[in-house]
């Protein structure tokens, strides 16, 4: 039953003809031994249904790959070349004066402190206040890992804490973690999350999912996906996005937020509401709760005549489905599906 | 291939950004099915890939040869697959379950789209158990249909070395896949 010590070679010829790489003049050598061998007929015959399933099955991950990368990296928003390379250079250079620079500074300021307060304590200088520029960094798992502008930042342990600067790029790997402020708001990120710290006061969520704490009365905070941004004053709420897809879902967990697309007439969303918005606008807007009526609201393709502030709901329009119907979204949420973009075509984001 | 990425190389070094969204095109494939042979997840290949095209435009200056920007390229995918092989985590499982939900959006074709599918989704769990040395010479000669000898200069080994363990390769494969057809009995 088992294969003569040739057939072995056929077989590896076998392999190498499917691959065009075997020589002409073994060609007929094989198709002489299959002509009398039936083991390696059959063997040849599984093997060609072995390839076919291959390829389906590459064809199914080429293709995940693809999708997942198509429109993810932008060439024209890369930095010149070479530029971070020679900036990293002269901060490494910089580095060990600044550094000293600094202890020195602190060894002055310390000797002044303890001088003048004897109960002086360092961690007063920053805690609660971040310093300007800056936010802190603070770890709520103990795998927490992360990249900033690709730059490996290991807080994988659970407190463990750092700076970030503002204008930098998160992405993390795994785990969770916070980043916060001196006013108090706070992002809390978790595996997948990718944003970007834009400023004091808005951050662009590139993929993945962000919780968003806002205290009221400290200015606000504006969230920016390719597809939505988010205004919000004090409030909770989360923002993910899926890069690859070119969508964003914004979900309201306290107070409420002002979500708008391009020059469109922001949309109020309430405790418990969330919206999904497509990179073609369409849009999609539901109740979370159980048992809640689902009312049917404007969508974020009402066309822009005069714009509004923001607080003033649009006009409702009628949702295709009644409210009471059984059909579930994931999270057993109740949809309204409603024809948003009035302008398709012309997206007034002018990004796309 | 040579002769037509050097100039691009050359004029992405000047900076030229449609140069390099060009070599992106050009490599994007081959380094996303290197990448997935490593990690064996979608998603953390195409991060890999996304991360290593952001290096190789920084680095550019370090490519001491502009006909050698493949090869140069390809190793810092590898390196970078690597470096998130050690850090492998799921993806958040909220991301997964919307793939899925928007999967299943797309409806039920024909009965003969719907089998092929799940075949292909059995096979891809196949290939997720084979060694990574494995998946990652099956995905460039099945994805990329590359020359052994273009395989041996990608992954640094002989053309000999390439055709040795392909073969070996497809038994195993073969292997999984006649206890697969024979569970379900003979889904294909």
């Amino acid at each position: 039953m088992n294969p003569q010590p040739e057939c072995h070679l056929i077989r590896r010829w076998i392999s190498q003809l499917e691959d065009q790489e075997l020589p002409p003049e073994r060609v007929a050598i094989l198709e002489s031994h299959l002509d009398h061998c039936s083991g390696c007929r059959n063997w040849y015959k599984e093997f060609q249904h072995g390839m076919d399933a291959l390829d389906l099955g590459v064809v199914k991950v080429s293709g995940e790959i693809d999708r997942l990368l198509t429109g993810t990296l932008i060439p024209s928003k890369l930095s010149p070349p070479g530029e971070s390379e020679e900036i990293a250079r002269a901060a490494d250079r910089a580095a060990p004066r600044l550094a000293a620079l600094a202890a020195g500074v602190l060894v002055l300021i310390s000797i002044v402190a303890w001088a003048v307060f004897p109960g002086f304590r360092w961690d007063a200088l920053w805690r609660g206040s971040a310093t300007v520029g800056n936010m802190s960094l603070a770890s709520l798992q103990d795998d927490f890992l992360i990249e900033i502008d690709g730059e490996e930042r290991d807080l994988s342990q659970d407190g463990a804490t750092g700076m970030i600067e503002i204008g930098r790029t998160v992405r993390c790997r795994s785990g969770a973690g916070e980043i916060g402020d001196a006013d108090g708001r706070v992002i809390t990120i978790s595996a997948g999350t990718y944003l970007t710290l834009t400023g004091e006061s808005s951050v662009t969520l590139i993929d993945g999912s962000a919780r968003f704490f806002v205290p009221p009365g400290k200015g606000g905070l504006v969230v920016v996906t390719e597809e939505v941004t988010t205004r919000v004053l004090g409030t909770t709420f989360e923002v993910q996005r899926w890069a690859s897809r070119h969508r964003s879902e914004v979900r309201v967990i306290e107070g409420s937020v002002a979500v708008v697309r391009g020059e469109r007439i922001p949309l109020p969303l309430r405790v418990g509401e969330r919206v999904e918005v497509t990179r073609q606008g369409l849009m999609f807007h539901a109740l979370r709760s159980e048992g809640e009526t689902a009312l049917p609201r404007a969508s974020l393709g009402w066309p822009v005549e005069g714009q509004t502030d923001g607080n003033e709901a649009p006009p409702a329009i009628e949702s295709n489905r009644p409210p009471e119907r059984e059909e579930r979204s994931r999270e057993g949420n109740l949809p309204l599906d409603l024809p948003v973009n009035q302008r398709r075509g012309a997206d007034p984001d002018g990004e796309d | 291939m040579n002769l037509e990425i050097a100039p691009l190389v050359s004029a992405a070094r000047q900076g030229d950004r449609e140069a390099f969204t060009k070599l992106v095109e050009l490599h994007q494939k081959v380094a996303g099915s290197i990448a997935y042979g490593i990690l064996n997840d979608t998603h953390l290949a195409a991060d890999a890939v996304q991360d290593a095209f952001v290096k190789a435009w920084r680095s550019l200056d370090g490519l001491r040869e502009d006909g050698r920007f493949s090869a140069w390229f390809l190793q810092i995918v590898r390196t970078r697959s690597l470096d998130l092989l050690r850090h492998r985590r799921r993806k958040a499982p909220e991301t997964a379950q919307l793939d899925d939900a928007l999967d299943a959006d797309r409806g039920p074709g024909p009965s003969e789209v719907l089998e092929q599918k799940e075949r292909g989704e059995k096979i891809r769990k196949i290939l997720a158990e084979l060694p990574a040395e494995y998946r990652e010479v099956l995905m460039l000669k099945h994805d990329q249909d590359r020359s052994y000898r273009e395989i041996a200069r990608i992954l640094g080994t002989t053309v000999k070395g390439v055709e040795s363990k392909l073969f070996r390769a497809r038994g195993a494969l073969a292997e999984k896949l006649k206890r697969l057809d024979g569970s379900s009995g003979g889904d294909h």
